[in-house]
């Protein structure tokens, strides 16, 4: 009888200490939802926002810092849902409008000035509308909104200093001369509590990708042309670096402090 | 005595239950992959880059000893449920794929990025001109696997692949010989998607393993 119950103790006990780890694993990581990015930029039909938000969330899955909810019910992005909900505002305040009663437009929450107006601005400390981050959260079971803007995308052409600089012999100066070509991504990007709408964290990010050509003499070697590859290239460089700063901020125990 | 060890059964199995740590061992079903808008440049011209890529994950999964379901045998259930397996798939449709396959798990995504890109060297005089060129054809994938239960990405990974080709132009006064081919063809496509998948895979299987030690 006492052997069967050392047993019982001892297999619960092997059993708990392969299963705890585990499930410990889960609740300790906060669960997070990558909104798709909003592009502000003439080239959105491009749809690096889709791009840079797949690579992003690659990155941080796999620093096993997060947990990530699936995000497809989320592609209406962040901008479009709070447009829909300002739009739904100005109805009802145009109703105050027409009564002649100014003081519920004045007084509501929408007017407060730490209220976001619009997500490309949305700084921390300010509050995006709840009541459209909330759903957000409700709809993917996730506690944090991780969302950002395409602010620009652009090219660059410029001769290559250091290699101008080690051409100090005489007469070598016009034979070996380089040259970058560059593609940048520049992007916003904030983490946004779900349940209060509060922007916690916010960081600016700038990806960039050359193509690099050199002169030497009547040789030409490399190529200036811009192509698909180097757009991929910046794309995954600014989402490497959104990534690290994600980690790092959430490191310093800046994200999800209670 | 027995009771209260049976409840320390019940709650061990429970919290076993909840653990999603995915191993070659469970049963996975891939989905059509689906590929980003203007995902290919224009001197990349293939059709259906989803389709191929899914290919080359069941191959390659099968081959590294991981328990593929096919999607394909339920193409009639999926369909009449008006579910989308393409792409991205959302925690709503991956559940029902999920009861329909009687899987815990999918792989999906997307093939990001096909190009080509070059480096040449190029010698140019009055008399004569010739170039090297190397060119390459890189594919991108980024894949995911779905805990269908919880909606959680339980792992992602990208997979880069690159197919090479050379090309030689040389002449003088405008006769030029030119040996190989600079043009994108569509198994140079395959062959760097296919090698895309496999680094994924690799990883896939790395993962596994480290988590089994862990």
């Amino acid at each position: 009888m006492m052997l069967k119950k050392y047993m019982a103790s001892f297999l619960s006990a092997v059993m708990l200490w392969g299963a705890v780890p585990a499930f410990a694993a889960e609740v300790e990581h906060p669960s997070c939802v990558m909104l798709k990015f909003d592009d502000a930029t003439r080239f959105a039909k491009v749809d690096t926002a889709g791009t840079l938000s797949e690579l992003i969330m690659e990155k941080l899955v796999n620093s096993g810092k997060f947990n990530f909810k699936e995000t497809k019910p989320m592609e209406t992005d962040m901008a479009q849902a709070l447009y829909e909900n300002r739009l739904a505002e100005f109805k009802a305040n145009k109703t105050a409008v027409d009564s002649g009663d100014y003081n519920g437009i004045f007084e509501s929450e929408e007017f407060g000035e730490n209220r976001v107006q619009a997500i490309d601005s949305a700084m921390v400390g300010k509050i995006v509308n709840p009541k459209v981050t909330k759903a957000m959260g409700e709809a993917t079971g996730a506690e944090y909104l991780l969302q950002g803007t395409i602010t620009n995308i652009g090219t660059g052409e410029y001769l290559n200093g250091n290699l101008v600089y080690l051409a100090f012999i005489p007469n070598v100066y016009n034979m070996f001369v380089g040259k970058n070509k560059g593609l940048a991504v520049i992007a916003d990007v904030r983490m946004i509590k779900a349940g209060t709408g509060e922007v916690i964290w916010q960081d600016t990010v700038v990806g960039r990708a050359d193509q690099y050509q050199y002169d030497v003499g009547l040789f030409k070697i490399g190529s200036l042309k811009l192509n698909n590859e180097t757009y991929f290239k910046a794309v995954n460089s600014a989402a490497e670096k959104v990534a690290s700063a994600v980690i790092e901020a959430a490191d310093k125990g800046v994200l999800f402090a209670k | 005595m027995e009771r209260i060890f049976l409840l320390i059964m019940v709650l061990v199995m429970c919290l076993t239950s909840t653990s999603e740590a995915f191993s070659s061992n469970d049963n996975l079903a891939v989905m059509d992959f689906g590929s980003r808008p203007y995902a290919t440049s224009a001197e990349v011209r293939t059709q259906d880059l989803g389709g191929a890529a899914s290919d080359y994950f069941i191959h390659a999964l099968l081959k590294n000893g991981f328990a593929v379901v096919d999607k394909d045998i339920a193409t009639d259930r999926l369909q009449m449920s008006g579910i989308s397996a393409n792409g991205i798939v959302e925690p709503d449709a991956a559940k029902k794929i999920g009861e329909i396959l009687g899987v815990r798990y999918i792989l999906y995504g997307n093939v990001s990025n096909v190009s080509l890109s070059d480096i040449t060297v190029e010698v140019e005089d009055d008399s004569y001109e010739g170039s090297v060129t190397l060119c390459t054809v890189k594919a991108h994938v980024i894949a995911r696997i779905m805990d269908v239960q919880s909606g959680n990405v339980v792992m992602m990974f990208k997979g880069d692949g690159a197919s090479k080709s050379t090309y030689v132009e040389a002449g003088k006064h405008g006769n030029v010989i030119a040996v190989g081919s600079g043009r994108v063809t569509l198994d140079s496509v395959n062959n760097a998607i296919q090698k895309a998948t496999l680094e994924i895979v690799g990883k896939m299987s790395a993962k596994c393993t480290e988590s089994k030690w862990e």
